[in-house]
């Protein structure tokens, strides 16, 4: 064992740093280190650099044109590219269906797909939840009937994030009733320019489209888009959501946004002194400082059990609780420090061609709707509530 | 960065399981304390068989020259076990010492018969207990022709009770602000020493002393005359780590004694563990551990570093969160075990009570976030956020 970084993880460390700097461009960092709203086109502009750098993939071998990265390594690529104000890649495609389609997906489907994820051609989103089945996502029933050489897919998504912005849909869908609900359970790739899909956006507390409805009225999609076997899709499921629980630790962000808590404080006072310099105010920010310092050291752990061949354990579950914990009370803190600065609102000013004036503090402004938006994390990618029935389950045993 | 074990560390930690698991129990740590000795010569040699007490010392100094990780396992294994016997007073704070500034003399001397376990050694430093963090030393030693004369009092002699000999610091100059401090090394049973011996809460026995006027020749002084604060510095940052291990042996017992007391319980007709309100506290005890885990391993890794601003961070940053979360797993623990949860009769009480004794040693929470803040001196590098207040525009 040694928790120290070696020689070798410093210096690519430098060398991440040294890309981000050169290849990153400044209104993109800009936008994502001021939390101002950034379209498809944003992302886009970092994700064509990596691919081109053969820097997309970290996690993925090798063989699928991956870095086949150890977990360190993708760990400090993860810090050190969100530390410099590098946005989020959108995770549908490289972080969920890419892995199941490296395990599960057939040479053609592999073919076909895992080179559009890295190229960015493809962009996917994620047919999970439906409005009667969020937590118990296995009562699904979107129906999939198969006619053919296609399924004829009928229902409704919803919550699907980003389905405005994608191609394409991996969708959990019933094709049969079993005797348990995870029976029966398929899962599909569907393009979503295929007539019958209907995407119907809906504006989240925070006053942004960022989720929607997808409907499916009488779609065909071949049935070569099955993936795995029929009636094995749960399993699938549950592959694809173990892999999202490391990712969604987020700690690179996390990183970046204490370093912006405490630049708030040095700029904002309490009782005419800068908020850093109030004792009972620190104490929180260290407190929490610590909490996500123990959060890195257990993504270390937890990636580096990963590397050695095991699959992401319940464990994971622990990542998925504690950082969106972590992302949650530095919004609240945030929030907190520039007080009512943060009163005014007015959305407009958070896009790109806003010439106005802007009222109050122009970085305060955003972080309200980012306070409120964040709340979707410890609901999202399964309940925290639920990622504590999972540890209690299958790493407890009770 | 590497999470696994050596294989070396593997099987020393394989060899100290089988040592406690066979001569400790918590039946055999209740007669120790009954006992009027208060400790047990048998696990002591045990240890010392088996290499445990010259592991976290270096091969120069005659050690085996293991460091931080090492330590860990051996702290995580005493908690485990509860172990009694003065592991870290005697190894850890003094034979650090001893090992960082003990001359080649001093060490040929001292460190073989501590490997040995023929010696133990208690390093005597706190004095007063009622300022935390801002405490200065009192104690003084003052020039006599070639020796040394010592004067004051020492507190809370972590395994003074049984110790052969003591490190005592001193404060050997004072210009203004600057304190120069010395450690001077004396026997035990110098009948010029006065001590007086007393129970912790845990069952473990201290000693509080009394210098009155103690001289010593030159060839008691530990290290440098004035330079001694930051090996104590030192030691003590070795021992917080050591003790957040061993806090988390402990805690992974009260987790393991709790999970068993769910499965068996019955009431309203079913097993505890089937409550999902009661099973969302075991993950939160269970998550807490984890962290802690995490953390004790940073700390581990940095315990033994002479940078001290990231030793300093590490270190703290384990005691903070090993203490918050101390608390809870010993609170949930008592209240899920419902009224046998208060009683001594049950293990749990033993290792709850050692558990709150590390929460109050080495400092609290608090002390221990802001010593995490003030040691980062270096400030906050945002040069990436453009000033707000450069950007402030007002309608």
């Amino acid at each position: 064992m040694d928790t120290n970084f070696s020689e070798k993880e410093i210096a690519f460390a430098e060398e991440v740093r040294d890309f981000v700097a050169q290849h990153l461009p400044g209104d993109v960092s800009r936008k994502v280190l001021e939390h101002k709203r950034l379209d498809k086109d944003d992302v886009q502009r970092w994700h064509v650099p990596l691919y081109e750098r053969g820097w997309i993939a970290p996690s993925w071998p090798d063989r699928f044109g991956g870095c086949g990265w150890s977990s360190v390594y993708q760990h400090i690529f993860d810090v050190e590219s969100a530390a410099l104000g590098a946005p989020r890649l959108s995770p549908f495609g490289l972080g969920m269906i890419g892995p199941v389609l490296m395990a599960y997906g057939t040479e053609a489907q592999q073919n076909t797909y895992l080179p559009k994820i890295r190229s960015g051609e493809n962009w996917w989103c994620q047919g999970y939840s439906e409005p009667g089945s969020g937590s118990d996502l296995a009562s699904l029933n979107t129906r999939a009937e198969r006619k053919g050489s296609a399924y004829i897919v009928n229902g409704q998504k919803t919550w699907t994030t980003h389905a405005q912005w994608a191609d394409m849909i991996f969708c959990l869908v019933r094709t049969s009733s079993g005797a348990r609900k995870q029976e029966g359970i398929s899962m599909l790739l569907c393009d979503m320019n295929t007539p019958g899909v209907e995407v119907r956006p809906i504006v989240t507390l925070d006053g942004e489209h960022e989720v929607n409805e997808v409907w499916f009225q009488d779609v065909e999609v071949p049935a070569e888009n099955l993936v795995g076997e029929e009636g094995k899709g749960w399993s699938i499921g549950k592959f694809l959501l173990s892999h999202e629980r490391t990712a969604i630790a987020g700690v690179g962000v996390s990183k970046r946004e204490l370093v912006y808590l405490k630049h708030l404080a040095a700029v904002h006072n309490y009782h005419g002194k800068p908020a850093i310099e109030d004792p009972v105010f620190m104490d929180r920010v260290a407190e929490l400082e610590i909490d996500l310092l123990a959060l890195e050291m257990t993504v270390l752990r937890v990636a580096s059990v990963e590397a050695s061949g095991a699959e992401p354990g319940p464990e994971a579950s622990i990542l998925k609780i504690r950082g969106t914990e972590i992302q949650q009370r530095l919004t609240e803190l945030q929030l907190e420090v520039v007080g009512q600065s943060a009163l005014p609102h007015l959305p407009m000013a958070w896009g790109d061609n806003w010439m106005g004036e802007t009222p109050g503090a122009v970085h305060s402004a955003p972080l309200a709707a980012r306070y409120l938006n964040n709340r979707k994390t410890s609901i999202y990618g399964g309940t925290n509530e639920i990622q504590r029935n999972i540890i209690a389950q299958r790493v407890l045993g009770l | 960065m590497r999470f696994a074990f050596t294989d070396e560390q593997a099987m020393f930690k394989d060899g100290l399981d089988r040592l406690l698991e066979k001569n400790f129990s918590i039946a055999t740590r209740r007669k120790i304390i009954e006992s009027k000795e208060g400790h047990s010569e048998q696990v002591w040699a045990g240890l010392a068989e088996l290499g445990a007490l010259g592991v976290p010392l270096s091969e120069e100094s005659g050690g085996l020259g293991g460091a931080g990780i090492e330590a860990m396992i051996i702290m995580q294994h005493l908690g485990k076990h509860l172990v009694l016997e003065p592991y870290l007073s005697s190894v850890i704070l003094a034979g650090g010492l001893v090992d960082l500034c003990g001359s080649e003399f001093q060490k040929k001397v001292l460190v073989p018969e501590l490997v040995a376990g023929e010696g133990k050694l208690a390093f005597a430093h706190a004095e007063q207990l009622n300022d935390e963090g801002g405490a200065a030393l009192e104690t003084t030693a003052t020039q006599k022709g070639n020796n040394w004369v010592l004067r004051g009092q020492k507190k809370l002699v972590l395994g003074g009770a049984t110790a052969d000999r003591f490190i005592i610091s001193a404060k050997t100059r004072e210009d203004g602000e600057k304190v120069g401090v010395t450690l001077f090394i004396v026997e035990s049973l110098d009948e010029r020493i006065s001590g007086k011996a007393y129970p912790l809460l845990d069952g473990s026995r201290v000693l509080d002393i009394q210098l009155n006027d103690l001289e010593v020749g030159p060839e008691s002084v530990l290290g440098t005359i004035d330079q001694a604060q930051s090996f104590i510095d030192c030691v003590n940052d070795r021992a917080t780590a050591a003790v957040c291990s061993e806090a988390l042996g402990i805690m992974e017992v009260i987790h393991e004694m709790t999970m068993d007391y769910l499965r068996t319980r019955k009431q309203f007709g079913s097993a505890l563990s089937q409550f999902q309100v009661l099973q969302h506290r075991a993950v939160d005890m269970f998550i807490n551990i984890e962290e802690v885990r995490s953390l004790v391993m940073h700390a581990a890794g940095q315990a033994w570093s002479e940078d001290s601003r990231e030793r300093v961070r590490a270190v703290s940053a384990a005691k903070a969160l090993t203490n918050r979360a101390g608390r809870l797993v010993a609170q949930e623990a008592i209240q899920l075990h419902g009224g046998m949860g208060m009683t001594q009769e049950l293990p749990l009480a033993d290792f709850v009570r050692r558990l709150l004794s590390i929460e109050l040693m080495f400092g609290g929470e608090r002390f221990q976030r802001r010593r995490f803040v003030n040691a980062d001196e270096q400030a906050v590098d945002s040069s990436v956020f453009v000033s707000p207040k450069k950007r402030w525009k007002q309608i």
